[in-house]
Formats: C-alpha cells, structure tokens, sequence
C-alpha cells in the first residue's frame, strides 16, 4: 500500500468518486488478508468479524504517521465486510468438500437456514439504494448485520444514543424489507 | 404499494423516527392527529409501521449470515489418532464423543468435543490449534487435561479432552453428607486450579457445577477451561442476546457474571465470581438469584441488578429435610455455620463491580483459609462513608493477579508504542521492551514445572519484580518506563500497598520532569496523582507542597478551566479541610465552577456535595442546601439510582436540613439515603447500618421514638449480621444510640445495659479520648434518672477530666443535658455559668433556635427547683408560644412537653392551677405519643396533672391519674428521686384530703 489510511480516507471524504475506489481497494485487498489468516470456523462468525475489524484498524493505523479516525474507519470497513462476507458465501457453495475426513456433507445440514448468497445480494443491492437515500441507515446495517457490532458499540463510534441507533436500525429495517418484498 | 422514491422518504422520515419512540397507545393517538393535518404523510406512515410489525414478527435481519453446523454419526469414524466410540452428550457448545486411542499406543479414553461453529472455508486453523496449544499446556491436577485440538479438513473445529469420570461437584457433595467445612476444603481444591489458569493468563469463563467433576478418589477436576474463548470470546454475548430476540437459543446464563451479560470485560473476576456462585450452591443448596423457573429474561436482570441475599438467610427452618439430606444437619446449625465470615466472604465473591470482589482466586482462597482457621477474614465490605479516599479513584483494572499484572504492562507497553509514536519494528526500543515483558513472563511461569506443588507466582511477587526491573531498565525508552511506572503505581495502590505505589509514582513524576520539564502539564498531573497516593502515608506538608506545585504550573499555564484544574482543585479542598477552612471553601467552590462545564462527570456531585459540606461545616447551611441538593440530582443522573455515592449525598444534605430545622425535608432524605443504600450495597453493608443508624437517631430526636427505634435495631442487627458486637468502630455508636432511644422511652435498666456495652467497648479501645467522654456522659443521664447518683458522679468526674485533658470540649450532649447532670452531680455552679454563657450560633433565618430553647428550658427548670416561680413561667412561656407557632411544632414533642410541664408547674405553684390546667394535659398527650407507658417522664405529667385535678377539686380524676403514675414508676426497680418525691406528696395530699372529708 503506497498512501496512508489516513490520507486514502481524507481523499476519498473530499474527493472524487477514484478516490473512493482507491480507498475501498486497499481496504479490502487488507481486511481479505487478515481473513485468510484470521477467520476461524467458530461460533456465530459475524462476531469474529469485530475482531477481524479490529485487528485490521491496529495494523493499519501502524503503518502510518497518524491515527485515522477509527469511527470513519469503520464506516468504511463495515462497508467493504459486506462485500467480503458475499463473497465468502459464494465461494463456500462453490466449494468442494474433499479430503480426509468428513465429519459431515453441506447437505445435511439445514438448507432452509444457510443464508443464501444470492439472498444476501439482495440486500447489499437494497443496501446500496438505502445508502443513497440515507447513508447512515446503510452504514448501521452494515455494521450491526454484516460485522455483528452491538447497539451499544455502534453508538459509541458515530457519537449517538443507543436509542437512536436502534430507531436508526429498525427504520432501515422497515425499508429494506419494503424493498426485497417489491423486488419479488 | 409502489415504493417510496427518496423524497417521499425523506418527507416521512422524521414522521417516522417520532413514530417509533412512542408507545403503541401514544402512537395511536398521534397518529389520529396527524390523519386530520397531513393527510398524505399519515397514509405512507402507516405503510411504513405496517410494514414495521412485519418486521419485528419475522425477525429479519435478526440472525447472522452463517449458522452452526451439527455433526452426526460418527461412530467409528476417527479424527486424529482418536476413533469415535460413543456418544456422552450434548453439551451448550456441540455433542461430546468418548473415544480411544486408534493406534492402539495407550489406553487412555478420551472425550472428543466437536464445537458448533459455521463454516467459513478452511481457513483459521492455525489460530485454533495456537490457542489450544496454550490451553493444552496448562497442566494441574485439578484441571482436566486437553490432549488435542485442531480442525479438520472439514473445517470442523474439535477438543479432544482427557476423559474424567466423577461425579458433578454439588452432587458428590450432597451424596456423601459433606459438612460445611469439608466442602470448603474441596471448593479450595477448584479455587487452585483456577489461580493456576489464571496465572497462564487463561480465563474459565464458564465456570458451573456441571464444568466441575469429583472423581471417585475425591480428586476435583474442572474441565472446559477457556474453551469458551477458544470458540470465541464474545460467542456467549451472541447466544445472550438472542435470548431477547424471537427464537433465541437455549442457553441459560445462571451462571453468568453480570458483565458477561452487559457486554463488558470479561476478565479474572468474572472467574470469582462464577466460583462464588459455585460456593454459594454448595453451601446452601441454592442459586443466589433464588429457586424456580426464571424466564431468560428475568434471569439475566435479577443477575445484573439484584443483590443476593446471604447465604445464611435462604437457609429456612422447612428445609429441614433437604438440609438433613444434604449436610447431615438442622438449618439452624447451617444457619449459624454461615452466618458472618463466611456469609460475608460468598457475598464478596458476587459483588456486581468486577474491582470489588476478590481480586484473584488465590485472594478467595485465602479468605476461606482465614476462615477455616478461625482467623478474622478481610470480606469486609468497603463503606464509600468517610471522606478519606474520596479523589482517589482506583483504577479499574478489575484485577490484580499475576496474569494481569502481564497483561497490563502488555497493555501498558502497547498503549505507551502507540502514544510515542514509535514503529513497532524499531528494532532498539522493541527489543528493550520485548525483553522486559520476557522476563516478566518467566518470572511468572517460572513454577509451571512444578506442578504437583502448584505453586504460581503471586500477583505481589511480579509486581515486586517488575518495579526491582524497572528501577535500573528501559532508561533509553523514558516514555515506555514512565508508562510502565504509573502501570504498577496504580496496581500498588489497587492492592493497597501505599507505601510502594507512593514510591513509584514519586519516581515516575522524577522521570517525567527531567523528560517533559517543569512545566509541563504530564507534571502538574503527576504530581497531583503522587499527592493523591499519599493520604496515608507522607506528611501533609510535603503534600501541600506537591500539590501546590502542580497548581502553580497549571497557573503558569494559565489553564483555570480544565478538568485537572478541578480536580486539583478539589484536592486542595480536601487537604485544607482540616486547617484552613476558608482556602478549603475557595478551593472547592472554584471546582465547582469548572466541573459545571462538564455537566456528564460525575465528578461534578462529588465537587459539589464537597463544597456544601464545607458550608455546612462553617455553618452557612442556607448556601450550602442548593449545593447538596444539586450533587444528589447530578450524582442521580449520571451513574444512576441507586449508585455507590447517593447514600452518602442524600445522608450529609438530610443533616443539613436538620440543622436548619427542614425536618419534613431531612426525613425525606433519610429516607432516600436508606433506600439508595439498601439497593445498591443490599442489606448487610456498612452503608446501610449508617443510614439506618442516621434515620433512627433522626426519628428519635423528631418525636417517631418507636419507629426510630426500629430504625436504630436494625442497624444493631446489621451490625451482628456483618461485624460483631466487639467491632470497635461501629458497635459503640450503635450500641449508644440503641441504649439511649430504649432509655428516653422508658427502658431505662435496658437503655442503661446497651450505653454500659459501648462505654466499655470505648474503654478498651479508645481510652482516654473524647469518644469515651461522649459514652460516659450518656451513661451519666440514665444513672440520674435511675437515681444512682454517686454512679453518676464518677461517669460524669470521668468525662470531665478527659475534656481537660485532650483540650476538647465533648459536644455530644446539648448544653441542657449537661446541666442537668452537672447540677444533680454537684457541679450547679458549673452548670449555671454554662447555661448563662451558652450563645447560640448565629441563628439561620427562618430556623428555629433549638438549642437556645432547650437551655430556656433548662433554667426555667432550674428555676423552678430552686423555687423561683415566678421566673420558672417567664422563661417557660415564650418557648411555648415558638413552638405552637412553629411549623416543626410535631417535630418537637419533647420539647414542647418540658416546657409545658415546667410552666404548668410553676403555675400550680403560683396558685394559677386553671391556667395551668391546658399545659399539664398538654404535656401528658406529648408524651403518651412519644414515650411508654411505663416512662417516669410521663409519670411526672400524670402525677403534676393529678395535683392539679386536686386543686380544681376533682379528685377522682387525680386519683386515677395517681394510679397510673404509681404503676408506671412502680415498673423501675431503682428510680431517681425526682420521679418518686412527687408521687409520695401527690398520695399524702390525696390520702390528707380524704381524712379532712371523713374529718
């Protein structure tokens, strides 16, 4: 990575549409190599991804001169987790199951609970719209469902009540089910 | 239904948000109102909260992406060099398998724990297998061996654990009859096990009876250590709230800490406590949240919000069955056996504050030693009463074991990189503080060979080798050392070893002037941090200087208004509290002002209760009334109700209110202070013996003598629950206040008896002080009224030679009352220059000067024994005519009751004995309502009001009256003379009068 996190995440707040692109390459070429490294087949793994998220912030905010703000951060990170975690969900299915030992096959488990990846494109796409409309509704989203942040965390990063994330959260809720129904 | 484009959205929205905080009822209505003014806004709302309660119903979005997997039929399948045999059960985290060995080397059986997790490809296994590298190297006989953890290529994370038989532990327990002490001792047996864990920085974190099995041979063995970490830290908090959520998972949080359920650090004490929660089912067969179904929910506050009862007090007498079953003994030997000690060592253990339970297991267990060896144990619980430690917030690392003393410098280290900006791979200043982090480790594995004699290093041991370390090291990285000084400074402090955290802060402010100069504000901070750590240790003068320093570069800065100008500020308050009020008040009111920016710290109700308290103290209790009445609003608003501070806020404003006569006012905050106590420390704390104790004593002094007397016995109560009869701090005053209110009733054998207990407590332990002159000089009153003058004498001599001595005049009794013993032991004339000189303070507006009408009281008294009638009703009548005027009238029967006695008296003698007719039923009516029947105050009003009847010649009515007072004083074994007299006149005259009618 040749810029800084910090000054990646200055130009892409005042900069063009490249510079966004640039930041959330960099974020994810970073986060998908801790992933790799990091991401253990354990427990409810959307929690996992905190501290996937976590880690990913000490590490980069290492290697630069100043200490980019970590709300912001996050932001950004929970953002391109979303992309990541579809991603996994894809290749997953698209894995074949090979080797020693089988302790048991994808079909036995329970279909109907496997969140599906082409489900969770959905709502990333609805995601995207909502973040046209109201990006804070988004960016809540993304951090509760996809990175698994509590009410109480989210609030503490972007400097609101726990009340009002959760109002936040169940509005953005309300529109997303609005829209996954009328795209049916 | 076409969905809504982005401007519809953003008409709606805040329609929505306002929506969504109002309750259904509210919302109904609202939405009614705005159907009426915008009618098109209202229709996309009611989409919008339709759409809503179809959300909530199918929990979308409510579940994670990925999901556990469960596997099935593995029988004979191998995994490792282990073949599944047969499955053991199905615990929270994933079936269990027993297994053996497949190639056939030992034939050891094994449990094979398959963990529910997702899956996420095959990534993460080196993690798992690093991390139960650590857990497998953890090697104790109380722990329960992990021979092997990995993956598989399924991606399927597994345990493979040693196979233990045995019995859970509360079962091997109850089966075999253990008594009391016999489970402490195998409850010491899983306490050890734990400090090892603990000093390999490994947190159980699910610590249960089920996760701790006996074997046949009585060997303990836990199992299950840290595997909840090894699946994920924070995969308890997942399972927990999907508890609020529709469908949650099955998992019960019984033995959860409370902040594993608020989401907070989880740490050693979080171990302690579940292990408290273990003893606690030992020793009385019950959970401390209390018996039957909870749902999930009820759990979870009862846990995090309510304080359990003692152990002792679950124990009840219809358990006799199971006790017998269980112990081999009747619930009141049970009962006995917990109660105190051990009641108090349990309780430490559930505290819900992390800092305030034990420490360290090794700190729980060596409390139950204390205990099995009749030692006096250190479950004392902390009263946050006395001012001493007030700015000296301990910090709260939570824990002060070996592993946290690692971590912390780890922490410490870590955090001291990043604020000196310094690249990790520097090679210089890494390897310096890598290798002082190593050493430390060592020192704190250094026993692990060892593991038959379990020994680990104790949390004093590293810290005495980290601060040796530290002297001579880091010289090159002064920001790293200067880190690390203030790190163990304040785990000193925490283990409260002043002396040693007041060494090393001293050092660190050294370093930190040569480092940032002299003024610096990193000083100024330091040095007011060192002035904090020396309230005990050093001398004030060097204290002073310290903390005039810091304030002089704050000046230099010219920073008046920042929070570390505040603090310092209230510290100087603090420091001249005791010898120069005036600096102290300016001091406290300047941090005040500058807390008052800061309207969200906490630290603004303990600036402000300061300040009144200091305007208290100086009299000025008008000012000081908005002051404390503010600190307990603030106090209230940020850390809730009730909090560790509110008692004591509303206790120290309810004096104020008394002082300033507010007695409906005082009550209140009494009350208050009561209630805060009770809820947040429970019943049996020191707060709550205070509070009672204040509120008693107020209620006694205002008229309610029953229901203070309650008040006042239940702090008695308290006090035998928690300390003993013996305790030389609080017993003497309980005791004091008890014997005095039983006495004032009428009690006076039985007053006497609990005033003679707090005399002699004082006497052994505070000899020749004012505190045993307060004592002797309550003694004093009751021997008086029991007519046991030479008895009283000495207690009186006694006390008065103390007062010389020390040079301090014992405010304890009001002026009167020391009167009235000077004057019935001999020292009349003592007494009348003190009644003459007695000025009353300056008198607040709108107060009643009470103290100035109990001495008008006392010479009308006076007065009236010396025969001086006419003066008597002079001095008696104006107090009468304050007191029908005052609106505190009901506050001070007493009063009222004396007064009206002595004027009716004088008045009777005056020959005025219509006049003095009123006064006399008067007096009688207060003190029915004040006193027992059996009281010779009340008597005297009987006998006086019979004296009367008998001038205005109703002589039946005098004498059943008589007959009353005769019964009443007739109760007493010894009475004074001033009660008997009048009653032997009172029969002469009504005995004279019926043989002047036969004559």
């Amino acid at each position: 990575m040749d810029s800084s996190l910090s000054s990646l995440i200055e130009a892409a707040e005042t900069g063009s549409a490249s510079d966004t692109e640039a930041l959330f390459a960099a974020l994810y070429s970073e986060l998908h190599r801790l992933a790799r490294r990091e991401l253990a087949g354990r427990g409810e793994v959307t929690l996992s991804v905190t501290t996937l998220l976590h880690e990913a912030y000490l590490d980069m905010a290492a290697r630069d001169s100043r200490f980019p703000d970590r709300a912001r951060f996050m932001g950004y990170a929970a953002r391109v987790m979303r992309g990541l975690i579809i991603d996994h969900a894809r290749n997953r299915r698209a894995q074949k199951r090979g080797g020693k030992f089988e302790i048991t096959t994808l079909e036995n488990a329970v279909e109907a609970d496997l969140a599906d990846d082409a489900e969770l494109s959905r709502v990333s796409d609805a995601l995207d719209k909502l973040a046209k409309v109201d990006e804070e509704l988004a960016e809540v989203v993304d951090l509760k469902f996809f990175c698994g942040f509590s009410f109480a965390e989210i609030a503490t990063m972007k400097k609101l009540s726990e009340r009002t994330v959760q109002r936040k959260w169940e509005k953005a809720r309300i529109y997303l089910h609005r829209e996954l129904r009328t795209d049916l | 239904m076409s969905t809504l484009n982005p401007e519809q959205w953003q008409l709606v929205s805040p329609y929505l948000d306002k929506a969504l905080t109002l309750a259904d009822e509210d919302r109904a209505k609202w939405l009614e109102v705005l159907r009426h003014e915008h009618p098109d806004v209202a229709e996309h709302l009611q989409e919008l909260l339709d759409e809503h309660r179809a959300v909530q119903q199918s929990g979308f979005l409510e579940k994670a992406p990925f999901l556990p997997q469960d596997p099935r039929g593995l029988a004979g399948q191998s995994i490792g060099s282990y073949r599944m045999v047969s499955p053991i059960g199905n615990g929270g985290m994933g079936t269990v398998w027993l297994a053996e060995r497949s190639d056939g080397r030992f034939e050891r059986k094994a449990a094979v724990k398959f963990l529910s997790a997702g899956l996420l490809g095959r990534v993460g296994e080196e993690r798992f297998e690093r991390e139960g590298a650590i857990l497998g190297r953890l090697s104790h006989p109380n722990i329960a061996e992990l021979l092997d953890a990995g993956v598989s290529s399924g991606g399927q994370p597994y345990l493979v654990l040693e196979y233990i038989e045995g019995e859970r532990i509360d079962v091997y327990c109850d089966k075999r009859k253990l008594d009391v002490r016999a489970r402490i001792r195998l409850f010491l047996d899983v306490l050890g096990a734990v400090a090892h864990a603990h000093a390999n920085l490994i947190i159980h974190r699910d610590i249960k009876p089920s996760n701790v099995l006996v074997s046949k041979d009585g060997t303990v063995k836990l199992l299950d250590f840290g595997i909840a970490k090894l699946l994920d830290g924070e995969g308890q908090r997942a399972a927990v709230t999907s508890l609020t959520h529709q469908g949650g998972s099955p998992f019960t949080p019984q033995f959860a800490a409370p902040e594993q359920l608020t989401n907070g650090a989880v740490t050693t004490a979080t171990d302690v406590y579940e292990l408290a929660v273990l003893l606690y089912v030992l020793l009385t067969g019950r959970h401390p949240s209390g018996s039957g179904t909870h749902s999930a929910a009820d759990l979870v506050k009862s846990i995090v919000e309510t304080v359990a009862p003692r152990g002792s007090s679950v124990i009840t007498a219809d358990m006799a069955t199971a006790v017998a079953e269980k112990f081999g003994t009747t619930p009141e030997r049970l009962r006995r056996q917990l109660r105190g000690d051990l009641d108090a060592i349990v309780l430490k253990g559930l505290r819900k504050q992390p800092s305030q339970r034990y420490t360290t297991a090794e700190a729980f267990a060596e409390d139950l030693k204390r205990y099995l060896a009749g030692e006096p144990v250190i479950a004392q619980p902390e009263s946050t009463w006395y001012r001493s430690k007030k700015f000296l917030s301990r910090h709260r690392w939570g824990v002060a074991s070996g592993a946290a003393v690692v971590l912390a410098l780890t922490l410490g280290l870590g955090a001291a990189l990043w604020q000196a900006h310094i690249a990790r791979r520097e090679s210089r200043t890494a390897t310096a503080m890598e290798k002082f982090l190593e050493d430390i480790f060592r020192a704190n594995s250094a026993h692990q060979e060892d593991p038959v004699k379990a020994r680990h290093t104790s949390a004093r041991e590293l810290l005495d080798i980290g601060a040796a370390k530290v002297e001579n090291e880091l010289t090159d990285v002064p920001e790293a050392k200067i880190r690390i000084l203030d790190t163990l400074g304040n785990m000193y402090f925490d283990l409260g070893l002043e002396d040693q955290s007041v060494r090393l802060r001293r050092k660190r402010a050294d370093l930190i002037r040569w480092q940032y100069g002299n003024n610096s504000m990193e000083l100024a901070d330091a040095l007011a941090d060192l002035g904090a750590a020396m309230h005990a240790s050093g001398s004030v003068a060097e204290r002073e200087g310290l903390l005039l320093e810091a304030k002089r570069i704050l000046d230099q800065r010219r920073d008046f208004s920042s929070k570390q100008r505040a603090a310092l500020s209230v510290m100087l308050a603090e420091h001249y509290e005791s010898s120069d009020l005036n600096q102290a008040l300016d001091y406290s009111r300047k941090a005040v002002e500058v807390y008052r920016r800061y309207p969200d710290d906490a630290a603004l109700a303990e600036s402000l209760y300061w300040e009144g308290l200091l305007l208290s103290t100086v009299k000025r209790g008008r000012e000081a009334e908005p002051l404390l009445k503010e600190a307990v609003q603030v106090s209230a608003r940020i850390d809730g109700n009730p909090n560790a501070n509110l008692a004591r806020f509303y206790a120290y404003l309810g004096q104020n209110q008394q002082d300033l006569t507010e007695f409906a006012d005082a009550e209140q905050s009494f009350r208050q202070a009561l209630l805060a106590a009770r809820k947040f420390n429970g019943e049996d704390h020191i707060d709550t013996l205070e509070t009672e104790l204040r509120l008693g004593i107020f209620l006694v002094v205002t008229s309610r003598t029953s229901e203070g007397l309650e008040h006042i016995g239940r702090a008695k109560e308290i006090l035998l629950r928690t300390r003993s009869a013996d305790d030389p701090f609080y017993a003497p005053q309980v005791y004091l206040e008890y014997g005095r209110a039983l006495a004032y009733k009428g009690g006076l054998e039985d007053g006497l008896v609990y005033v003679q207990k707090a005399v002699e407590n004082r006497r052994k332990n505070r000899p020749g002080t004012r505190y045993l002159a307060q004592m002797l000089e309550a003694q004093a009153n009751i021997l008086l009224d029991m007519g046991r003058y030479a008895e009283a004498k000495q207690a009186m001599d006694e006390a008065q030679d103390i007062a010389e001595k020390t040079k301090f005049p014992t405010p304890y009794l009001a002026v009167d009352e020391r009167a009235r013993i000077l004057i019935a032991t001999d020292h009349a004339s003592e007494a009348d220059s003190a009644l003459e000189a007695f000025h009353p303070a300056v008198p607040l507006p709108g107060a009643l000067e009470i103290d100035s009408l109990r001495v008008q009281v006392s010479r009308a008294e006076n007065a009236l024994a010396r025969g001086d009638r006419e003066n008597a009703a002079r001095l008696a009548a104006p107090v009468i005519q304050a007191l029908s005027a005052s609106t505190a009238r009901d506050y001070m029967k007493s009063l009222e009751a004396r007064a009206a006695l002595v004027q009716g008296r004088a008045y009777l003698q005056l020959g005025r004995s219509s006049e003095a007719l009123p006064l006399l039923e008067r007096s009688l009516e207060l003190r029915q309502s004040t006193v027992d029947p059996t009281s010779p105050m009340l008597a005297s009003a009987q006998i006086a009001l019979a004296e009367c009847y008998l001038d205005l010649g109703n002589r039946e009515q005098a004498q059943s009256m008589v007959a009353n007072a005769r019964k009443s004083l007739g109760t007493h074994k010894e009475l004074s003379s001033i009660y008997t007299r009048p009653l032997q006149e009172v029969e002469k005259r009504l005995q004279s009068a019926s043989s002047h009618q036969r004559g």
